[in-house]
């Protein structure tokens, strides 16, 4: 399979922006290993080692999508800090905490980034809310607004009699989720 | 009083900014004069992006778990590439060919010597001896081409894509298979009479010909209770065993006796079995009458009919138990309890059959 070069830290970045799975691959590729040196220097697993680079990949990629990333260093350089900062936390977590981390190169800078940012809130309570929202009411919030899947589509699928039907249903459902959602949220 | 579908409606018509200039300016309009409604249109907007954030999440979240798959499978195989004394004894062609005329080099010279002290001493005792080497260089290189044959014949029939069995090691995803029936994998799955999961090859051992496999399906739960046990001795010659494998789609059992207590050329690791098998067999459980394990099928000898080897339980075990546990994701825990020794062969097969897959490699 060809694969599709990315010169700079720009281009990749662009490249997530324009969603070519190609750019997230290369990052995955290119510093994995050395978070997984990272982590297993510092009394983590290989499961921690992959747990928290998703995690920080997952914060990259959503700071470039949501346009707030400010990024005055290496791409490297923040994943790595990124990382850093995970780890601690989670090692504090389970009362494992040791102030010195093992650093396997010179670290500069540690990056900022509001690990628990909004994000994060609206990604968790609306988990928690479409698994207590149960079915078929998820399946349906999701085919509409996820999968974006239309009105007529979804009133075959669920076998409703008509559209409206449907509709009303949706609506229910998105009711109920709001419900359940507003329940915990409250904006920041 | 319209329905309240028909007002989430308008409301999305526009936050998704689907309205015309006038239709914005009324709707607008009514907001600034309605509270109730002004909370509804933010409580749908924020909601709405909750459900965006949740859904992007996933996505992403799905894409580096397969990119994080793919990146373990792909150092797997380089690893596997990178251990060419290893794999030079094993595989593939070249190592065979050079093998052959390494033999034919040695034939025709120790012909030669030979012949010549043969003439010198009139020396009978001898030309049985070379007699014996020469049959044994000669069994050598018909298996030589046998196996070149073989893996000739295997390629065309399912073009790049292999098949062999693997069995159960434990209840939590562990499977067992020969190390040749995963060479060069690049996406192994197992399938079994209670369905097919995607595995990875997790270690690879080529003194014993063996490959552990883990199931890594999310869908994944457990198998179940393994019902046979590993036999940690060695078992006796002549003794009653059999096996159950996929030379085809279809399991099928193949039974016979323990024939000698070492396999091919002396090898003291395997057992040479009675039992007819085929390609595809690779990687079968061998079991006593009890239903204990007592090796796995790791190939034959094409020269001489119902003669099939088997890797030695005993051996495997020892060799398990001293991989570092970090080079596998969790402990295996091997089944200490036979459930299948004092049932019937029927009964036996029946338990067993859930528990045996065949291992399907693509590359």
């Amino acid at each position: 399979m060809p694969e599709l070069r990315f010169q700079s830290d720009e281009e990749l970045i662009s490249g997530i922006v324009n969603d070519n799975e190609e750019a997230l691959k290369v990052l995955y590729k290119e510093h994995y290993y050395s978070i997984l040196h990272f982590i297993k220097l510092n009394n983590g697993s290989e499961d921690d080692a992959k747990d928290v680079f998703q995690e920080a990949l997952i914060i990259f990629y959503e700071k470039i999508k949501d346009g707030n990333l400010e990024l005055n260093c290496a791409i490297k350089t923040f994943v790595y800090s990124v990382c850093r900062r995970i780890w601690l936390k989670k090692l504090n977590e389970r009362k494992k905490f040791s102030d010195k981390l093992i650093d396997p190169e010179a670290f500069v800078e540690d990056y900022d980034v509001g690990l628990a940012d909004e994000n994060e809130k609206k990604f968790s309570i609306m988990s928690d809310s479409m698994s207590q929202m149960g079915e078929p009411c998820k399946t349906l919030i999701e085919d509409f607004y996820v999968h974006k899947m239309s009105m007529s589509e979804i009133t075959e699928k669920f076998g409703y009699t008509n559209s409206d039907n449907a509709k009303t249903q949706k609506y229910k459902c998105l009711m109920r989720l709001k419900k359940i959602f507003f329940n915990t949220y409250t904006e920041r | 009083m319209i329905a309240g579908f028909e007002l989430d409606e308008t409301i999305e018509k526009y936050l998704n900014d689907h309205m015309s200039e006038s239709e914005k300016e009324t709707f607008e309009a009514k907001i600034s004069a309605n509270e109730a409604l002004r909370a509804r249109v933010i409580e749908h907007m924020q909601v709405l992006s909750a459900i965006g954030v949740y859904a992007r999440r996933n996505k992403v979240s799905a894409t580096l778990t397969k990119l994080h798959a793919d990146l373990i499978d792909s150092q797997e195989k380089k690893e596997m590439n990178s251990q060419p004394k290893l794999r030079s004894l094993r595989n593939p062609y070249k190592a065979y060919a050079i093998a052959a005329s390494f033999a034919l080099l040695l034939l025709s010279g120790t012909l030669a010597v030979l012949y010549f002290s043969y003439i010198h001493n009139g020396g009978r005792a001898e030309f049985r001896e070379l007699r014996r080497d020469v049959e044994k260089i000669r069994n050598s290189q018909s298996d030589i081409i046998r196996n070149i044959k073989s893996g000739d014949i295997k390629r065309d029939a399912i073009p790049a894509n292999f098949m062999g069995t693997g069995f159960a090691l434990s209840a939590n995803g562990y499977v067992i298979t020969s190390s040749h029936v995963v060479r060069d994998a690049d996406s192994v799955y197992i399938e079994g009479p209670k369905g097919s999961f995607k595995a990875q090859v997790v270690y690879i051992d080529k003194q014993f010909d063996y490959a552990i496999l883990k199931v890594s399906d999310s869908t994944f739960k457990s198998f179940g209770n393994v019902p046979y046990i590993f036999k940690n001795n060695e078992s006796e010659l002549g003794e009653k065993i059999y096996t159950l494998g996929y030379p085809r789609e279809e399991i099928v059992f193949g039974e016979g006796s323990l024939s000698s207590v070492t396999g091919y050329m002396g090898d003291t690791s395997s057992y040479q079995v009675s039992i007819p098998v085929n390609p595809g067999n690779s990687g079968g459980p061998v079991l006593d009458e009890k239903g204990n394990l007592i090796g796995m099928i790791s190939g034959k000898q094409s020269t001489s009919d119902g003669a099939a080897f088997a890797v030695k339980s005993s051996l495997i075990l020892k060799s398990i138990s001293h991989i570092s546990s970090d080079s596998l994701p969790m402990p295996i825990h091997f089944p200490k309890f036979n459930s299948i020794s004092s049932q019937d062969r029927v009964k036996q097969l029946r338990k067993l059959k859930d528990f045996i897959f065949i291992v399907k490699v693509y590359n």
